[in-house]
């Protein structure tokens, strides 16, 4: 739930100036997995910034998401390295076993899919990334065992 | 001061300025879509760029956001600034293929068509940023902003909502050169141009209104009270023909001048707001059609020259075809009949006195079904394009037509501030203007407004431009001028000719009128018959002959002239039937009494109606035995009270003569 | 520990530190790296903690997880010290055995030793493998040393005396004049000579003054900005603070990715310890000079990382860049003189106060001078991180210290400079790698991204693969690039699908040389620069793709077919569950079909083969 004083929070923290602005957002997106309207409303109020200004930053980095995130999030690396070894089969895979486009959230809101630029770590490449979870040397074919795991886990915690 | 060259010529300026403004004050144009001079230079079009040499390098930059170095050397054609500009011009256009300034900026390119196929043809916005600055910088609103980036930038409110801010400022929106500022949530495109057209109408009908409520009082208790001939008064082209006729300034007229000047100060308001007719003829059609040749527009001013030629010669035998007349004289001559016909008898019935027959109000006139027929024409041509009348066909259209070229007042288009290319052309129920470029031919723009109604950005606009507007196809030439002029010239003598000349005895006009002068004053327009109140005055078809069609008749058969009336002359506007007070009306000859001995029953009847003391008295007639009507011919003024109490069937056997046509005894 | 208010309490705490560093108590070091963290080194660390205590030794052994060492193509990395002895690809398993062989007895376990595949032969020392061998480390020389997080690593190995030197025996004209002669240049790409970028900002009016470093780091394909964030900020820290004294700025920001999240923890501890210390903040060391220095994160855009939309970022606004008329020199970050210089070219600072500029300007070529750390990577053996002095060639690195090509097959080209650069040909690889060959190559220096690939490896896919990346990451303020590279990019995208029509390339060129001209920022201006380059050396590819509808690499999906090569085929039906489409048929043991129609050309079937049955054309 949106919780007012949480924005304010985050304003106090990094003082309310133009310049801290992103931050603040990052913050934002970190508590709550996207940018809730209100946090947008809230901090350009509070730091007497035109609301534009604010939904300008949001929409423009690609951190920055104001729809609401799925619970796993899926990163494919599309980085030049992986994308010579493959990345592309495995971002093509990914978003036929979930039904999504990168970008996207599956309906049921239990994957977040997004194609990245490049991770750094080029040497493992193809790689994906599940929850901070990195998978090295992927391949098309171990995509769905990956997944599986994770919404095996899910049906786990159901029971 | 610094100094720098552009395009190999020397160009000082003060520091700061920019090269596009440089090269601006020099008169080298550098095309530019999203610079402005009320804004901060943003470079997003990269339309402006130019070669700028700078201590030996050579690069291509963009111009507007350059501030000028001493000693650079600016070139704003070299090929790779052409070439690049070129590029970006592609670029915007195939991303917005349907927006009409960058169609004529990639003309100018030698860009036909758009390079790149786009899946939405229907994109405007080119992202130039101008509406965000404007918010910004001249509104200080901050509102509006360019959102997201790559292929999803676009000019947003906060999360596409719109803002309560925008629906009362709306600064923006004349920066806007494309159009899509009206796409952005909440922004009202609503030019002020609704409530003048909201005005025009209300004043053209309520002229309607006014128009017809004096028709319909054109009565002899009318005449007193309301200006009844109003709106033939104010008619510019019966100003004009009538005083031409006559070669006299006829005072009754004058307002009708006044229309002229009003035209050359205004343009063609007369159609636009005032004339009846045209009113109508607005009010269904449609506005466009292409099967129908804009040459045809010439057909007016032909009439007009036409018009003009046998009135120099005193014919006025056209008049007929001025839209006043044509509205008028059905609703006089047919439609108010008709309604009357309703309440009262058809047959008008014989050997009632002149008092019987006042007192049979309303009276019983006359149905003539033909007079309808030029405005049924009229209004079943509109059918094909609305006011099909007005651009083709009409006389005193094409007079004010001509004037309203000259006039200090035209309508022309802002395109700086366009929004919308070409919304205002299907709007112009004239169909005159140009998509090419939104002009129009103020000899045709009816200053109606419409145009500017639906112009969403007030861009359209009339005010002062001295340049005349000719150059059209359908403008009068010289070759046509002379064509009409011998048409007019021609036709005018032929009918003045003795082959076609009237030689019809019983040729009444109304008290006071003489024939001559008569003709080349008489408009046509068939007041004096509504106003008649003995139903005696009628419009002639042909058997007055052809100079006279549709001018009135006394045809004292059917009624007398009322001894007591002088309501014709104070209706007619162009006084072609003089406005006579009663007593001179009562000495005003219109002809002259003769008995026709072997017919006459010798009831004498019409000596004792005879309004006129001593004209006809008992008498005897040599060879013949009782007492007879006489005719004293000096006094009889040819009221024709005789003729029409004459019990006789059919021809009564005492007729009234034109004056003139008297047979000699 | 209180704030060190002189150079002679700094010295006293120096020789403190010094006399806790044993040099020769053995030591273990786990490669920190985010790339050996993926491949588990976390649990190499904990097991190596938790063996070492089991077996009493903690005491005796210093266990250290560092930053990247580098060699990410064989991680986890474990080094012994003081011998050096270099295992790669360790697992927890194999800890015990690292201890009580290695540690106790102090013999290598052979199993874990790196092989080198020219000899045959295992390689027990780390200076001794290839890839560490020809290398010339200088700014990740101590990347493998130090614990990032801990400045008396950092002191230990001679840290902060650069900056010591210049706050108490250098005026800032000399510095700048030091780093002048030194020819360092800048190593975000551009190669702006850093000296005199210094003495602008020096010299340009205004008591306020900014220093940035730029770590976004965006090239994919390019990691070495975070190896050194990560695995040594305190030396990028004190790059920064001397040119800051140097050209008298008091604020100084870092830009770094969110994407880095080690980085950023990294480089946060460091100025926490720095400003600890007095090394940052107010008066630093008694000298009267102040400075701060904050973390300002990236939220995602590459473009972020041109200056001037950097600057924008960091003022809190979307980045978009602004022409630049005016140098940041003179109005840069708020209007006000800034110096803004990328990661390597900040850390290279210390290491030319402390040595002088002679000793920097000796390593290079005539115009570009000093060590670049490039990130190798691709289909080459060895993938990695490797620093050479400038002017060493491609070849060398590619075959001499990357082992050469992965698959075995052919060499084609070597992609330098990201998405701003372009694709070098395997027969221009003898050129010597500075910012003037590079740049007449068609390519870029660029951050340091080398991307090798062979002949699996379609060009024009490659071209196409860039442009998406750009066009995706277009701010979209100017025509030239938000519309040029959707174009560009439409164009070969309809080639990689065999809808390329005659004049395409000609069109490509057309758009390529107005973007170039008509840009707005260098993002937009060499963004053709992949497809330029590629048309000027792979033309051939591209008429392939355009007229005979070929794709000579085999990549491009619409253009190619999967089919089962029936001698090979052994019917065992693994392709035939694993594809996603049912598009293979078959029975067992018998050979199998693929249907060409429902086939979408995954590629799976060929992964999952283990008899190379599967033929693709």
């Amino acid at each position: 739930m949106f919780d007012v004083n949480k924005v304010d929070a985050v304003i106090e923290k990094h003082g309310a100036e133009q310049r801290a602005l992103t931050a603040m957002l990052q913050d934002i997106q970190s508590e709550y997995n996207y940018l809730p309207r209100e946090a947008l409303e809230r901090i350009a109020q509070k730091m007497n910034l035109p609301l534009i200004q604010v939904y300008q930053v949001a929409k423009f980095y690609k951190a920055f998401s104001l729809e609401p995130r799925g619970k796993h999030s899926i990163t494919v690396c599309l980085g030049t390295a992986c994308h010579v070894r493959g990345g592309v089969a495995i971002a093509d895979q990914v978003g036929r076993l979930l039904g999504v486009k990168p970008g996207e959230t599956t309906k049921d809101r239990r994957f977040s899919f997004d194609t990245v630029n490049c991770l750094g770590c080029c040497a493992l490449g193809p790689v994906m990334v599940v929850d901070g979870q990195y998978y090295g040397k992927m391949a098309a074919s171990k995509v769905e065992r990956v997944l599986q795991k994770y919404m095996e886990e899910e049906v786990a915690a159901n029971a | 001061m610094v100094e720098l060259t552009i395009n190999g010529q020397k160009v000082q300026v003060e520091e700061g300025t920019t090269i596009l403004e440089a090269a601006r004050k020099v008169g080298i144009e550098i095309p530019t879509l999203c610079s402005h001079p009320d804004l901060k230079p943003y470079g997003a079009c990269r339309v402006c760029v130019v070669e700028v040499n700078r201590k030996g390098r050579s690069v291509v930059s963009t111009s507007c956001d350059y501030p000028v170095e001493e000693g650079m050397e600016v070139k704003t054609d070299s090929p790779a600034a052409t070439n690049t500009r070129k590029m970006m011009i592609d670029l915007l256009l195939s991303r917005c293929p349907n927006v009409r300034p960058l169609q004529l900026l990639a003309k100018q390119y030698g860009i036909e068509k758009p390079s790149f196929p786009t899946d939405h043809p229907e994109e405007d916005c080119i992202l130039c940023g101008l509406c965000v600055r404007a918010c910004d910088e001249v509104a200080h609103k901050n509102v509006i902003g360019l959102v997201d980036r790559s292929q999803a930038r676009k000019v947003s409110t906060p999360f596409d909502q719109p803002s309560p801010e925008c629906a009362t400022c709306g600064k923006c929106i004349p920066y806007c050169p494309t159009g899509a500022i009206a796409h952005v949530p909440g922004i009202q495109v609503k030019g002020v141009g609704g409530l003048w057209v909201r005005l025009r109408q209300v004043v053209q009908l309520g002229l309607l209104a006014l128009f017809l409520y004096l028709v319909w009082n054109t009565t002899r208790q009318g005449v007193e009270a309301l200006p009844i001939n109003l709106f033939s008064r104010f008619d510019p082209l019966m100003a004009f023909v009538s005083m031409l006729g006559s070669k006299k300034l006829i005072a009754n007229m004058i307002p009708g001048l006044v229309t002229i000047v009003v035209t050359l100060l205004l343009g063609r308001v007369w159609c636009g707001w005032i004339c009846p007719l045209g009113t109508v003829l607005n009010l269904y059609g449609p506005n466009r059609n292409p099967r129908i040749p804009d040459k045809l527009r010439q057909v007016k001013y032909f009439l007009l020259f036409a018009f003009i030629a046998a009135a120099l010669l005193g014919s006025l035998a056209l008049m007929w075809l001025d839209p006043i007349t044509i509205f008028v004289r059905p609703l006089a001559g047919t439609i108010y009949p008709a309604i009357l016909q309703k309440q009262a008898p058809v047959v008008i019935p014989q050997g009632l006195t002149t008092k019987e027959r006042a007192a049979a109000v309303p009276l019983r006139p006359l149905v003539h079904p033909v007079l309808v027929i030029p405005l049924v024409i009229v209004l079943v041509l509109n059918l094909f394009a609305k006011r099909f009348w007005c651009r083709y066909l009409c006389p005193l259209g094409a007079w004010v037509a001509f004037l309203s070229k000259f006039s200090w007042i035209k309508r022309y288009v802002d395109k700086k501030i366009c929004l919308e290319w070409g919304r205002c052309v299907p709007s112009c129920p004239m169909d005159t203007i140009s998509y090419a470029d939104l002009s129009s031919d103020p000899g045709e723009c009816l200053m109606c407004l419409d145009c500017l109604g639906v112009c969403p950005a007030d861009a359209t606009k009339f005010g002062p431009q001295p340049k005349p507007g000719f150059g059209y196809r359908y403008d009068p030439s010289r070759r046509q001028m002379l064509a009409s002029l011998v048409v007019g010239v021609g036709g005018a003598a032929l009918l003045k000719s003795d082959m076609l000349k009237s030689k019809y005895p019983y040729q009444l006009r109304p008290p006071g009128a003489k024939e001559d002068e008569f003709l080349s004053r008489c408009i046509r327009c068939g007041q004096c018959v509504k106003v008649c109140p003995n139903n005696a005055l009628h419009l002639a078809l042909f058997e007055a002959g052809l100079e006279s069609i549709w001018s009135p008749l006394l045809i004292p058969r059917i009624g007398n002239c009322d001894y007591d009336c002088n309501a014709c002359g104070q209706v007619c506007p162009t006084q072609a039937i003089p406005k006579l007070s009663l007593e001179e009306k009562r000495k005003a000859k219109i002809g002259t009494a003769v008995v026709d001995f072997d017919k006459c029953i010798r009831c004498l009847l019409c000596v004792q109606k005879c309004p006129v003391k001593g004209a006809l008295v008992q008498g005897n007639v040599p060879g013949r035995k009782g007492k007879y009507p006489i005719v004293n011919p000096d006094v009889c003024i040819g009221c024709g009270t005789c003729e029409f109490v004459c019990p006789v069937k059919d021809e009564a056997a005492i007729r009234v003569h034109a004056p003139g046509a008297v047979p000699r005894t | 520990m209180p704030r060190l208010t002189s150079r002679a309490e700094f010295e006293e705490w120096r020789q403190s530190v010094l006399a806790s560093w044993e040099p020769s108590k053995p030591c273990i070091t786990v490669c920190g790296g985010t790339g050996c963290r993926a491949l588990g080194a976390k649990e190499v660390t904990a097991a190596l903690g938790r063996e070492l205590k089991k077996q009493g030794l903690q005491d005796k052994v210093d266990l250290k997880m560092t930053g990247c060492h580098g060699f990410c193509e064989r991680g986890p990395l474990v080094v012994v010290y003081p011998q050096q002895i270099f295992y790669q690809g360790v697992t927890a398993e194999d800890v015990p055995d690292i201890v009580s062989e290695t540690l106790v007895k102090g013999n290598p376990v052979e199993r874990k030793l790196y092989v080198d595949p020219v000899t045959g032969q295992p390689v027990v020392h780390e200076p001794d493998v290839p890839f560490y061998r020809e290398q010339k480390r200088v700014l990740m020389k101590y990347n493998g040393l130090i614990i990032p997080t801990k400045i008396e690593d950092y002191i230990a190995i001679g840290g902060y005396q650069a900056l010591c030197k210049a706050l108490f025996e250098m005026t800032p004209e000399q510095v700048i004049e030091e780093i002048k002669r030194s020819g360092l240049r800048g190593r975000g790409g551009a190669g702006f000579p850093t000296g005199r970028k210094w003495e602008e900002c020096r010299r340009a009016d205004g008591d306020v003054k900014y220093v940035i470093c730029n770590a976004d780091e965006g090239d994919p394909g390019a990691y070495q900005d975070r190896s050194l964030v990560e695995g040594n900020p305190h030396s990028i820290l004190e790059g920064i603070i001397i040119g800051a004294y140097a050209v008298g700025a008091h604020e100084g920001f870092i830009y770094i990715r969110h994407e880095y999240p080690l980085a950023v923890e990294n480089i946060t501890r460091a100025i926490e310890q720095a400003e600890a210390y007095g090394l940052l903040g107010k008066n630093i060391l008694g000298s009267g000079f102040d400075f701060t220095f904050k973390v300002h994160r990236g939220a995602g855009a590459f473009v972020c990382g041109e200056s001037s939309a950097l600057m924008r970022s960091i003022e809190g606004y979307a980045g978009e860049p602004r022409a630049k008329r005016i140098h940041a020199t003179e109005k840069g970050l708020w209007d006000r003189p800034t110096v803004l210089n990328n990661v390597k070219t900040w850390a290279s600072v210390p290491y030319i106060i402390n040595n002088g500029a002679d000793w920097f300007a000796q390593m290079g070529t005539a115009t570009s001078k000093g060590t670049m750390v490039f990130s190798l990577v691709g289909k080459v053996n060895n993938t990695g991180l490797v620093e050479v002095p400038m002017g060493a060639t491609l070849r060398h690195l590619v075959f001499d210290i990357g082992g050469g090509i992965s698959s075995g097959k052919k060499c084609k080209a070597v992609q330098t400079g990201g998405p701003s650069g372009g694709c070098i040909p395997e027969r221009l690889l003898d050129l010597p790698v500075d910012y003037e060959a590079l740049t007449e190559a068609g390519s870029i220096m660029g951050s340091g991204g080398l991307i090798v690939m062979d002949e699996d490896t379609c060009m024009v896919d490659v071209a196409r693969y860039f442009l998406h990346f750009t066009m995706e990451e277009s701010c979209g303020k100017c025509t030239a690039c938000r519309e040029g590279s959707r174009r560009m990019y439409e164009i070969l995208e309809r080639i990689v699908h065999g809808k390329g029509q005659e004049g395409d390339v000609e069109r490509l060129q057309e758009i390529g040389e107005a973007m170039i001209a008509g840009s707005l920022c260098a993002l937009g201006r060499m963004a053709p620069n992949p497809v330029l380059s590629t048309i000027r050396y792979f033309r051939d590819e591209y008429e392939a793709h355009i007229r005979d509808k070929r794709c000579p690499a085999a990549v491009c999906k619409d253009l190619i077919t999967f089919s089962v090569i029936a001698e090979n085929c052994t019917g065992c039906g693994v392709c035939l569950r694993n594809c996603p489409q049912g598009a293979i048929t078959g029975e067992k043991k018998q050979v199998h079909h693929i249907d060409p129609n429902k086939c979408i050309r995954c590629g799976i079937c060929r992964e999952v083969c283990r008899f190379n049955a599967i033929k693709v054309e």
